[in-house]
């Protein structure tokens, strides 16, 4: 694996933060239900950023690997 | 190799045990519930995926790089689906997943089956729960 890829990973993994600290309050808030649920607003920007960090990781691995 | 597979089994544990059984809170709206409910599946979609890439990362690769490449496709198509329509995606997906298994090698549809049914299970469960 070069450089390239392996940045172009990083940043994938940089780019899932969003929705894994998204995901994690959800659960959080249905473990503790004093605690405020996440809104509309915070869980569609959660899908949308788990499916930009998931295309781009697909796209990375289609770079490293042409047909 | 035997590191890298306990840390998949690992890996796939724990979804099943979070993403799977997660309820959408009720104070969202439809809309955000289906989206609540997109975002486990493209979750599990990834899993897919990444072990298919793991698989083909081994030495000797467990699965081709043509296999992993149909279902890396397959996945950017299907995560695709889902994020333009949160609560339309289902058939397209479904249908997509199960031509896909069908063009599978034998033995590479036999070491992806566990997450396939993964995917399978968590996409009947939401359209169920709709």
């Amino acid at each position: 694996m070069t450089a390239d890829q392996i940045a172009a990973l990083i940043n994938v993994s940089i780019a899932q933060l969003p929705a894994v600290f998204a995901w994690i309050r959800g659960a959080h808030a249905q473990a503790h239900p004093g605690a405020p649920p996440p809104t509309d607003a915070e869980v569609i920007a959660a899908l949308d950023a788990a499916v930009a960090s998931s295309v781009a990781k697909d796209d990375a691995w289609l770079a490293a690997h042409p047909a | 190799m035997m590191k890298r597979g306990f840390s998949t089994l690992i890996a796939a544990l724990l979804v099943m045990a979070t993403v799977g059984c997660a309820k959408a809170p009720p104070s969202l709206s439809p809309a955000g519930t289906a989206a609540f409910h997109a975002t486990r599946i493209v979750r599990a979609l990834d899993l897919f995926r990444d072990a298919a890439i793991s698989a083909n990362d081994q030495s000797p690769p467990l699965i081709s790089t043509n296999t992993t490449r149909q279902i890396v496709l397959y996945h950017r198509s299907a995560v695709t689906t889902i994020g333009a329509a949160p609560s339309g995606w289902a058939p397209v997906v479904q249908t997509g997943l199960a031509e896909l298994v069908k063009n599978l090698p034998a033995h590479e549809r036999q070491q992806l089956a566990p997450y396939v049914v993964l995917v399978q299970t968590l996409i009947a469960e939401v359209t169920r729960d709709r």
